[in-house]
C-alpha cells in the first residue's frame, strides 16, 4: 500500500523545506541588488531554476520513454508520466514568471523571440503528451504513442538551450548548463543562484516521487476494479478464485 | 511530531504559513543594507525598488502553483487509498478462497 510519507521521505521533505527557506533568505537578504535592473532582478533566482528543471524534466521523460519502448515495463511509463506532469507545471510557471519579468524590463509580456518561441513550442508538445495520455483509450498502444511524442518533443530541447547563441535574441545569455558563459553575476549572486537551483531541484524531485506513487496507486486501483468486475460478472457455475479471475484479465488492457 | 510528518499536506501547510510572512517581510526589507541600495540608486539614477509588485507576483504565483499541485496530488492519493482499501475489503468478503485478487499491496 502506498500510503503515508515514510521516515526517509519525511526527512527529505524537511531538508528540502529548510533548504528552500534558506534560499529565500539568501535571495532577499544576502544577494546584492543588481544596479541596472534593481529588485526585479531577484526574479532570476526563481526563473532560472524553473527553466533548468524544465530541461531536466524533458530529458528524464524522453529517457524513461525510450526505456519503456525498449523494455515494455510499466514502471518506465509511470516515471515518464510523473515527470511530464510535474514538468509541465514547472514549465508553465517558468513561462509565467518570464512573462511577468519581461513586462517591466522589455515593456511587453511576450515577444516572438527565438528562445521564447522554442520554449513555447516545447511546452505545447508536452501539453499534447498529457492530453494524449488523458484522452487516448488506456492500454499499451496509447503508452507507446505517448512515448514517441515525448521523444520527439525532446528534440526541441537543444534548440531552446542554444537559441540565444543561434539567433539574435533579446533573452540574456546562458547562465547554467554545459554552454554557460561568465555572466557578470557577482559571486554572491552566483552562489545564491546555485543554492536556489539545488533547492528547487530537490523540491521538484520530491513532487515527481509523489506523483509516481499516485500513478502506482492508479495502476493498483485499475487492477482491483477489473477483479471486482470479473467477480460480479463471472458465470454462475464457475467458482471465483483468484486464478480464474487473473485468467480473465485482458493482457493488453490498461488501467 | 512524527504523526504530523506522516501527512504531507500538514508539512506543506506549515511551509506555506512560514514562507508567506517570511517572503513579505523579506520583500519589504529586500536588498541588504538600505543605505547601500540607496547609494547605488543615487549613483545610477535608478529606483531599485521599482517593479516590486512584479517581483511579488512572480514569487506568489510560483509558490501558489507548487502548493496547489502538492495539495491536489496528496488529496488524490488519499482518495485512491480509500478506494483501494474498500475494494480489497469487498474482494476479500466476496471470494470464497479469501484471496484479494491481482491488486498488489
Amino acid at each position: 500500500m502506498v500510503g503515508a510519507v515514510g521516515p526517509k521521505r519525511a526527512v527529505w521533505l524537511v531538508i528540502t523545506a529548510g533548504l528552500v527557506l534558506f534560499t529565500m533568505w539568501m535571495i532577499f537578504e544576502w544577494a546584492p541588488t543588481e544596479r541596472n535592473l534593481g529588485e526585479i532582478q531577484r526574479a532570476l533566482y526563481i526563473h532560472v531554476p524553473l527553466a533548468w528543471i524544465s530541461m531536466v524534466a524533458v530529458f528524464i521523460v524522453a529517457s524513461a520513454s525510450v526505456m519503456y519502448l525498449i523494455t515494455g515495463k510499466r514502471k518506465w511509463d509511470s516515471v515518464a508520466l510523473a515527470t511530464a506532469e510535474t514538468g509541465v507545471l514547472v514549465g508553465t510557471l517558468m513561462l509565467v514568471t518570464g512573462a511577468i519579468w519581461a513586462k517591466p524590463i522589455w515593456n511587453v509580456w511576450w515577444t516572438w523571440d527565438a528562445k521564447l518561441t522554442t520554449t513555447a513550442i516545447l511546452w505545447f508538445l508536452y501539453v499534447a503528451y498529457l492530453m494524449l495520455r488523458a484522452f487516448a483509450p488506456p492500454g499499451n498502444q496509447a503508452y507507446r504513442m505517448a512515448a514517441v511524442v515525448a521523444i520527439l518533443g525532446a528534440i526541441d530541447v537543444p534548440l531552446v538551450y542554444y537559441a540565444a547563441d543561434l539567433w539574435r535574441t533579446a533573452h540574456p545569455e546562458l547562465l547554467i548548463g554545459p554552454a554557460a558563459e561568465s555572466s557578470g553575476l557577482s559571486s554572491e549572486m552566483s552562489i545564491t543562484l546555485l543554492v536556489s537551483v539545488v533547492a528547487f531541484t530537490s523540491l521538484y524531485a520530491y513532487m515527481v516521487v509523489d506523483r509516481y506513487r499516485v500513478r502506482q496507486s492508479e495502476n493498483e486501483l485499475g487492477e482491483l476494479k477489473r477483479d471486482v468486475r470479473n467477480l460480479l460478472y463471472r458465470p454462475a457455475a464457475e467458482p471465483a478464485t483468484a486464478a480464474t479471475m487473473r485468467g480473465a484479465v485482458p493482457a493488453a488492457s490498461g488501467d | 511530531m512524527l504523526a504530523v510528518l506522516k501527512r504531507p499536506s500538514s508539512i506543506v501547510l506549515a511551509l506555506l504559513v512560514l514562507l508567506v510572512p517570511a517572503g513579505a517581510v523579506a520583500l519589504a526589507s529586500a536588498g541588504g543594507p538600505p543605505e547601500v541600495a540607496a547609494e547605488i540608486a543615487a549613483q545610477e539614477n535608478t529606483n531599485t525598488e521599482a517593479n516590486l509588485d512584479f517581483l511579488f507576483a512572480i514569487y506568489m504565483i510560483t509558490w501558489a502553483g507548487f502548493f496547489a499541485y502538492i495539495f491536489v496530488v496528496s488529496r488524490r492519493q488519499r482518495t485512491m487509498e480509500r478506494e483501494i482499501k474498500d475494494l480489497r475489503q469487498l474482494l476479500t468478503e466476496q471470494m470464497p478462497s479469501g484471496q484479494p485478487g491481482t491488486g498488489k499491496g
